[in-house]
């Protein structure tokens, strides 16, 4: 109670000490929180391509999108440690769009036979998945569920019809068999058909003089390529690249060592966030502590003169300085929250652009109160070094 | 045994030709149960001795010995205890925290002593009751006058049971009607609980209604007269049912 009265001793010099806390850790929150929600996103990339090998078309550099014979399967499959080689195709949900957030609306061919090789699993949370049989069936993502408001059960064409659609623009119904647990990246924006429907809405997309002469079962985006156990990935992409013509294939550790790179940028977003509150709070902290220091020199003499050791007022000083640190926290964070919350639903679209995870609020919020507790050091132990009979003495 | 033993105590500032002989070897023994006034002039020494008697400086030679205790030697952390123990200290100014109310005034020393808090409050409620002060308990400083602050320090001197109680001027900010209630109250505590009072003050006629008045000049101990008449009736009421 006694820490709560000091610190209201001097009203607005506190509420300035605990403004400059607060703005630091509403930057760390806010920044944090995009650069978690983009690491969540990096994280699922580097587990997914880490554990296959991506070919395409060799005029397409190693991603999929561009056109390849789906005969190539073969002749990867046959590559010293391959296991398997899994078709795939993938188009935009809903065309024209730029989307909202950090990951599209996608429609993708799911591989049932290729699921079990890969290292990054999804798992249903409600009905189940689209076979190579399925037709007209849709597994959904998290967030594309939400953004079109679909359960198991209900219909939706795809792709979803833009306002300014060409006359020839086609779609198909589709029923939902499934919603996939969210995963905080990519696959959150998937809209799993079977590789069947996502050739015949791919054929539907080529332009009219390609159409008639293209059989779009034959056809495939690209190829995801998974080693037997204990295969280096990066040696089969080697293989492949020398051994299948007019295919590129890239290798895994390129791939994630580009993902990671990412990550690095946006890490250090959020630490020049957090040393900026660093220097912001904790300087505000430190001149205010400083100043009661002086202003309390009697009382520091008193108590001195009563008994209290050095531990006592170095422990009442930083209680101050911390209590300042984690009022300024708790307010940055709760302020940071509802931030987040309100900028993910006018910007973020049904992904959301922050994220604010346990880690990054409990990690705020204690960084707050060890801000507090530092920059109280200092003045503290020039408290608990003062000699009592000049701090009594002092006029104030 | 003397509650305080000063040995050849010295105390100087500064060095070479600019040193100030604050004290300047004084020898005094002052017994338990003592009720001592120190007076002397402005810059005589009286209060730099009075906070080496109080552990609040170190001498620059010679020795305190404290209920028998050497603290000579002691480290601060254990002048801090020792403090905290066997001193009580009663200020001129009342030096009360403005933002704690009376009772947490008198219960500041045991936030540092480690006594039970539960027994301290009580005996807490106990002392501002002897010293008229119960309907006070939960006023600030700002809320009272300046007897009223000196009765409340006076109380938190007396909170750990100290075996000496060192004043400087404790009546010095007071008219004399209140300092007459207020010597009234510390000789009770003299009395009843066999305290050691030991008091700086320039006022003579305060000094006469202690048993004895050390005089000092330029850091010297001029003279040490023990009283044997006690003026009388200054104490009507025991401190402590």
């Amino acid at each position: 109670m006694e820490l709560v009265r000091n610190l209201w001793r001097r009203k607005l010099r506190s509420i300035l000490t605990i403004t400059g806390i607060f703005m630091g850790i509403l930057a760390l929150v806010t920044m944090g929180g995009l650069a978690e929600h983009f690491n969540a996103l990096i994280d699922g990339g580097v587990k997914y391509f880490s554990s296959n090998v991506q070919v395409s078309e060799s005029s397409n550099g190693g991603f999929s999108g561009g056109i390849m014979q789906l005969s190539v399967k073969d002749d990867l499959e046959k590559v010293e440690g391959v296991a398997v080689a899994s078709p795939g195709v993938s188009l935009q949900a809903k065309p024209g769009n730029l989307g909202g957030g950090f990951t599209n609306d996608t429609i993708t061919s799911y591989d049932p036979a290729a699921a079990q090789y890969s290292s990054f699993k999804l798992a249903l949370a409600s009905g189940h998945e689209v076979t190579d049989n399925s037709r007209g069936e849709v597994v959904f993502g998290s967030t594309i569920a939400k953004e079109f408001k679909k359960q198991v059960g209900d219909t939706i064409d795809l792709p979803v019809r833009p306002a300014d659609a060409r006359p020839d623009f086609v779609n198909h119904p589709f029923r939902v068999v499934g919603i996939l647990q969210q995963t905080l990246t990519a696959p959150d924006g998937f809209a799993e058909v079977s590789l069947h429907d996502a050739q015949t809405l791919y054929g539907d997309q080529l332009p009219p003089a390609i159409k008639k002469t293209l059989d779009p079962y034959t056809l495939v985006g690209g190829m995801t390529v998974y080693g037997k156990p204990g295969a280096n990935l990066d040696d089969i992409a080697d293989r492949i690249n020398n051994q299948v013509p007019g295919v590129k294939a890239l290798k895994p550790s390129v791939l994630v060592t580009q993902f990671k790179a990412f990550s690095v940028t946006f890490t250090a977003i959020t630490t020049v966030a957090a040393l900026l509150a660093l220097v912001i709070g904790g300087i505000s902290v430190v001149n205010t502590m400083l100043m009661a220091v002086t202003e309390r020199i009697r009382e520091i003499g008193l108590k001195k003169a009563v008994g209290a050791r050095t531990g006592h007022i170095m422990r009442e000083f930083v209680s101050e300085s911390t209590l300042i640190g984690a009022i300024g926290g708790g307010l940055g964070l709760a302020v940071g929250a509802l931030a987040i919350i309100g900028l993910n639903q006018a910007f973020g679209g049904a992904s959301g652009i922050f994220l604010l995870t346990p880690r990054l609020a409990i990690g705020s919020f204690l960084f707050a109160v060890v801000l507090g507790a530092v920059a109280g050091l200092l003045p503290a132990a020039r408290a608990a070094r003062m000699d009592p009979v000049i701090a009594l003495r002092s006029v104030g | 045994m003397p509650a305080i033993q000063l040995v050849d105590l010295r105390k100087y500032y500064g060095k070479g030709e600019q040193t100030v002989k604050a004290v300047d070897g004084v020898n005094l023994s002052i017994e338990s149960g003592e009720f001592a006034s120190i007076v002397g002039r402005s810059g005589s020494g009286k209060t730099t001795l009075l906070d080496s008697i109080g552990l609040l400086m170190r001498p620059t030679t010679g020795r305190i010995i404290i209920d028998g205790e050497d603290t000579t030697a002691m480290k601060d952390s254990a002048r801090a205890v020792y403090r905290s123990h066997k001193l009580g200290f009663i200020f001129q100014d009342f030096n009360l925290l403005d933002t704690l109310n009376a009772i947490e005034n008198v219960l500041l020393p045991v936030r540092y002593s480690g006594a039970d808090k539960k027994e301290a409050r009580k005996r807490a409620f106990e002392l501002l009751e002897v010293v008229g002060l119960t309907d006070r308990a939960a006023h600030r400083p700002t809320q009272m006058s300046g007897g009223e602050k000196q009765r409340v320090s006076i109380a938190r001197a007396l909170i750990n049971n100290p075996t000496i109680v060192l004043g400087d001027e404790p009546t010095g900010n007071l008219d004399t009607e209140t300092s007459a209630k207020l010597m009234t109250i510390l000789r009770a505590a003299n009395r009843d609980r066999g305290v050691t009072f030991v008091i700086v003050t320039h006022d003579l006629d305060l000094a006469s209604t202690t048993d004895r008045i050390v005089r000092i000049q330029d850091g010297h101990v001029q003279s040490d007269e023990r009283l044997t008449a006690r003026p009388s009736g200054e104490v009507r009421e025991p401190i402590l049912a």
